[in-house]
């Protein structure tokens, strides 16, 4: 055979896409399919959540209540914390939920969390913040919102989902599933803003119901804004009203439904003791 | 453009060769297919959704190789060969390569 | 804020990764299509025979190989098309690259023998560092260029 070298021109063998371009295209092609994916979910578990039994989240909540149960007795100051609760108890739409308090010992952390199944997380440094009963009964209130409105669960059921097909799509130990779970947690596990807003609107009026006026809701608060500054640029994610926000917005509330305003009762001394959980 | 396993076109002479021309190609299944084949494995038997994605594949690599052998004024191509090879899990190449010459 | 300290390292490692890699690609295939230039009178081919066997004075088998890496954005944008399937257009410059050179060395190979012509030559693409600890690793590949180098009588 006769052999003729000739130069192979240009190469069939690659495409002339430009790999950037090609990037953005795969990337936001993904996640805005996730994201129509997402937004789909949360309507269709807005309407199941209502529907959703009491059984089932408290199997969701056994996980938190095994850390936390350890001891059956409650300490002077859960007592007292549980008293406040129960007396708020008939003035709430009725509820099957068992509502329980439980301090946690650190003192550097001023801060109470609802839990699923009806268990409320008081951090100790919480109670050097506070001077009276009243401040505390509007946080508790703020918790017994969260229930009252199942927030857990809008929340934790459209994270879940979401983890469970990035799991299947990526693989559970695949760097985008880590980061995908970290930022449902942070995001989804915690309240919405429009949540924690309505928890607070329903703290007001469990406080007006109980005592006959709001005196000292936004106490804590004020007292807290001064301590924890974000800057600004982190402000968007955060998911918490921003304290002097939601000072405002309390205050506005308070004029709008003419909630009055009496004489405060001062905070139970164990709470200062200093010696307050297990 | 002819394509042959052999080395020759039966019934031409060749005339002269340019080397070797070669076409390859690297795809990757979707995420529903995988789907699809995971729950066949169950039952067994032909995963048709692949069986069509590598034809395709492969008649893209084997269209690329036919290119660059026109390219070079080939009309023919001798001892075409395949490989597969897989890359990546999911995701495998298709090469096919062949000597590009010109019968009469 | 953790997520956000995450992301920008993630964008930073992402940016840089392209462009080295681009550049290192790019230097490649220059080097590449130089070398084929002058090699272009050693031909290869995939037939096992010539006309003529009574040309061949000499004969020994050469081959070449190559190892070749991906970088961290070709990764990414694999695992990304991975989902929607299709064409990974991003490993088609790498495995085109690591065939070329294959064939390259090959041919030096041949070259050093003083050959004229390879004979039946093969390809062998296989992935290694496919580590098993974690199940979508994509290490890297080895391409395999061997072949019949063949002396003809002038």
């Amino acid at each position: 055979m006769k052999f003729t070298p000739k130069e192979i021109q240009g190469n069939v063998n690659i495409s002339t896409t430009h790999p950037l371009k090609e990037f953005f295209i795969l990337l936001f092609g993904i996640l805005g399919a996730l994201l129509v994916i997402y937004l789909i979910l949360g309507l269709v578990l807005d309407i199941l959540v209502d529907r959703m039994p009491l059984g089932l989240e408290n199997k969701l909540g056994i996980l938190f209540k095994q850390r936390f149960e350890s001891s059956k007795s409650l300490t002077p100051a859960e007592k007292e914390m549980q008293r406040i609760i129960d007396d708020f108890l008939p003035y709430m739409p009725a509820t099957k939920y068992q509502f329980r308090v439980y301090i946690i010992n650190q003192d550097k952390v001023s801060n109470a969390v609802a839990v699923p199944g009806g268990l409320i997380l008081v951090y100790s440094g919480l109670f050097k913040d506070i001077q009276t009963e009243n401040e505390l009964a509007m946080i508790l209130a703020h918790e017994l919102g969260h229930f009252a409105h199942r927030d857990h669960l809008r929340g934790l059921g459209r994270g879940l989902v979401l983890a469970a097909i990035s799991i299947v799509t990526f693989g559970a130990d695949s760097a985008i599933t880590q980061f995908l779970m970290d930022i449902l947690i942070t995001t989804d596990l915690r309240f919405s803003r429009k949540q924690e807003a309505a928890a607070d609107k329903f703290a007001l009026e469990l406080l007006n119901k109980k005592y006959g006026h709001v005196a000292g809701a936004t106490d804590y608060f004020e007292h807290i804004k001064d301590k924890k500054t974000l800057p600004r640029f982190f402000k968007f994610f955060s998911t918490h009203p921003l304290y002097p926000e939601r000072i405002t917005m309390l205050n506005e509330e308070i004029k709008n439904k003419c909630y009055q305003i009496k004489e405060k009762i001062p905070l139970n001394p164990i709470f200062k003791t200093g010696d307050v959980s297990h | 453009m002819i394509t042959t396993n052999i080395d020759s076109v039966p019934g031409k002479r060749i005339a002269e060769h340019f080397g070797i021309v070669q076409g390859s190609t690297v795809r990757a299944r979707h995420v529903g297919a995988d789907f699809v084949a995971g729950l066949k494995n169950v039952v067994g038997g032909e995963l048709k959704g692949y069986t069509l994605l590598l034809e395709r594949a492969r008649k893209e690599a084997l269209e690329r190789m036919i290119a660059q052998a026109q390219q070079l004024g080939a009309n023919a191509i001798i001892n075409v060969r395949f490989a597969t090879a897989a890359i990546t899990q999911g995701a495998a190449e298709l090469m096919t390569y062949g000597t590009a010459v010109r019968v009469e | 804020m953790q997520q956000l300290i995450d992301l920008l390292y993630f964008v930073v490692f992402v940016a840089v990764t392209y462009s080295v890699g681009t550049i290192v690609e790019r230097s490649h295939y220059r080097k590449i299509e130089a070398e084929e230039k002058d090699y272009l009178n050693l031909p290869a081919v995939s037939s096992k025979e010539i006309e003529n066997k009574d040309q061949i004075i000499a004969a020994e088998m050469v081959s070449g190989s190559v190892v070749i890496s991906l970088d961290y954005f070709k990764r990414i944008l694999a695992g990304l098309r991975k989902i929607l399937g299709g064409r990974i257009k991003s490993y088609e410059t790498l495995l085109d690259r690591g065939r070329r050179e294959a064939i390259l060395r090959m041919k030096k190979q041949a070259r050093q023998i003083g050959a004229d012509l390879i004979l039946n030559m093969r390809f062998e693409t296989s992935a290694i560092g496919q580590v098993t600890q974690r199940k979508n690793s994509i290490g890297c590949f080895e391409v395999l260029a061997y072949g019949t180098a063949v002396k003809l009588r002038k």
